[in-house]
């Protein structure tokens, strides 16, 4: 049905999509059975919690699934960036907070606070820049950690706000290791 | 529902409305160019430019704006048209933000790499090679040259192939440079958005740019005519036209109940006297499109090669028929029809945000819902049966495809229609 003022005729799209939009689509191939099982309908989505297999994640890799319909890292960390994070003196970070909603709301942003695992091997945080919502890429920035390529902000090896806009660290959800190799969110 | 218009320093208008119970939005940019905007040797490059604002900025590969907007869930899209480019998504509430960073991004920030357009051409190409392929939608390009000839409302949106080989970054950027600029722009969003936001975030990312003026624009001037063209089918498409108002005019409503009357549904006179009591076709329809200077009344069949000569008469007896004996039944189903259509259509984010755009464009400002309803009211038998007299007298446009060789001449449907 056409209405005066509302089409205007023929249109060329971008896209031709053939079917409906497909409603999840694998972001890690790797953990994409588990998480589709684990899908839940969106009315109970605010409860859910979702179990990611990370055994095959090598260190200096990270894994990106979503949950809840935001992007969540998984980074298996080298010592490297373990060891570059920890150096890092709390005075130099804009944002002195952990954001960790496992422990206490006002721990402090220490490298030991933000890490899922004692030895601080896997780092699991939202990805979602805290300017503006548009995703950090890994392995990037001034910093060697994350950079959001939107308004420049860079984030270190602990997803912590280092430079731009960004107000905040990267918030790290509630998650757990269930089993070995097994993260789960929720 | 409410909503909200803001008007930047630099002319760039923002639209939007927000929706309660909504969970997700529609958010776009609005460009006020499109195909009737280029110049004969750029004819084309409005598409290609839109599609090659997916193929990287400054800051993102083709790769990262599409995992953008894909890793939430939403879906970014685009299209171009002969007056319009517009870009936009779907996504959840929260990331409407993001959803206009990367618009923008696309809109202002296009790097042209000479490797992604050599890419793109061949896409286009396919795309080119795909609608020739399809006789329901090339069909219609060729109604519109006949209607416009050798003038940009004419010309094709995806532009002929010797072109679409030929543009490189030069000519992309000279169409940005003529039309991307802020007056051209639009932002339009609807469903769970917050005016305040986005007009801070227009602000940030469109505010720098400096107010230009674009090339004046080209009249349509309709002439109508007459293309065939012997292709071996198993059907003839067969597309017929006829000038009708651009939406500024006065009926361009009687134009609109008019093309459902005549086409608009199963109940409709084409449908029922073509299809349904002769079972000569297994499609048939009647729409109108409007344009800012013009319009077409627009009717597509598709039948087998014998049965054409029936069909295209009965046709033009139909159109004849409507200022005879028009029914008041048919003009309130009609009427109907309309206002349903509206309502439903406005209840998708997508629709909404498309008609704040349009109106913006067209208007300048949103006329409410009771507006336009009140102008669909307005529509009387009288004003119908004195605009389809009106139409009928126009020459008419015909565009034939397939086994043409029985199809009656041109000379003989015009002289039916005004017999």
């Amino acid at each position: 049905m056409s209405h005066a003022e509302e089409t205007e005729g023929s249109r060329r799209d971008f896209l031709y999509v053939a079917t409906g939009a497909a409603g999840v689509v694998a972001t890690g191939a790797v953990v994409w059975p588990l998480i589709n099982q684990m899908n839940p309908s969106a009315d109970v989505q605010a409860l859910s919690s979702i179990q990611v297999d990370v055994s095959g994640v090598e260190p200096g890799t990270q894994l990106t699934v979503k949950w809840l319909g935001k992007p969540v890292f998984i980074r298996h960390r080298t010592e490297e960036e373990i060891a570059a994070a920890r150096d890092v003196a709390l005075a130099d970070l804009p944002d002195a907070n952990a954001r960790n909603a496992n422990i206490a709301s006002d721990a402090p942003a220490t490298d030991e606070d933000r890490a899922l695992d004692e030895n601080g091997e896997w780092l699991v945080m939202m990805g979602v820049c805290t300017h503006l919502g548009c995703v950090p890429l890994g392995d990037a920035g001034d910093f060697g950690g994350w950079f959001c390529p939107c308004h420049g902000s860079h984030y270190d090896t602990a997803g912590r706000i280092r430079k731009g806009p960004a107000p905040e660290n990267l918030p790290v959800p509630v998650a757990t290791f269930v089993s070995d190799g097994v993260i789960q969110l929720g | 529902m409410t909503v909200q218009v803001h008007r930047m320093g630099n002319g760039l208008r923002v639209v939007t409305e927000r929706m309660p119970s909504m969970k997700s939005a529609s958010i776009g940019v609005w460009v006020l160019a499109g195909g009737r905007h280029e110049a004969p040797e750029q004819n084309g490059i409005a598409h290609f430019l839109e599609h090659m604002a997916f193929k990287g900025t400054k800051t993102r590969s083709a790769l990262q704006i599409a995992e953008a907007i894909e890793d939430v869930g939403g879906y970014i899209n685009a299209y171009t048209s002969r007056e319009m480019t517009a870009y936009y998504a779907r996504v959840l509430e929260e990331d409407t933000g993001l959803a206009l960073d990367v618009i923008g991004d696309i809109v202002l920030n296009q790097v042209f790499d000479p490797k992604e357009i050599e890419i793109e051409r061949t896409v286009i190409l396919q795309e080119i090679g795909q609608s020739h392929d399809t006789p329901d939608d090339v069909i219609f390009d060729w109604l519109q040259e006949a209607s416009y000839p050798a003038q940009p409302m004419g010309r094709t949106i995806l532009g002929p192939a010797e072109r679409v080989r030929a543009f490189n970054r030069s000519d992309l950027q000279r169409f940005v440079g003529e039309y991307y600029g802020p007056g051209q722009l639009v932002i339009a969003a609807a469903g769970a958005v917050d005016h305040d936001v986005i007009v801070r975030q227009a602000e940030e990312l469109f505010g720098h740019l400096e107010p230009r003026t674009p090339p004046a624009e080209q009249g349509a001037h309709y002439v109508g005519g007459d293309v065939r063209r012997e292709k071996d089918l198993e059907q003839v498409h067969f597309a017929l036209a006829l000038e009708s108002p651009g939406y500024r005019a006065a009926d361009v409503y009687d134009a609109q109940i008019h093309s459902v009357v005549l086409g608009g549904g199963m109940s409709s006179r084409l449908f029922q006297e073509v299809r349904e009591k002769r079972g000569l076709c297994y499609t048939i329809f009647a729409q109108a499109s409007a344009f800012a200077d013009s319009g077409l009344l627009t009717i597509y069949a598709g039948t087998g090669a014998d049965d054409l000569p029936q069909l295209a008469e009965l046709t033009i007896d139909e159109l004849r028929r409507v200022a005879d004996d028009l029914r008041t039944p048919e003009l309130d189903r009609a009427r109907s029809q309309m206002k349903a259509g509206l309502l439903m259509g406005l209840e998708s984010p997508s629709n909404r945000c498309e008609r704040l755009a349009r109106m913006i464009a067209i208007w300048d400002r949103v006329p409410t819902l009771d507006e336009t309803v009140a102008r669909i009211d307005a529509v009387t038998p009288d004003s119908l049966r004195a605009y389809s007299e009106r139409v009928c007298a126009g020459a008419l446009t015909l565009a034939l495809y397939g086994p043409v060789s029985k199809a009656p001449s041109y000379e003989d449907l015009q002289a039916r229609l005004v017999a």
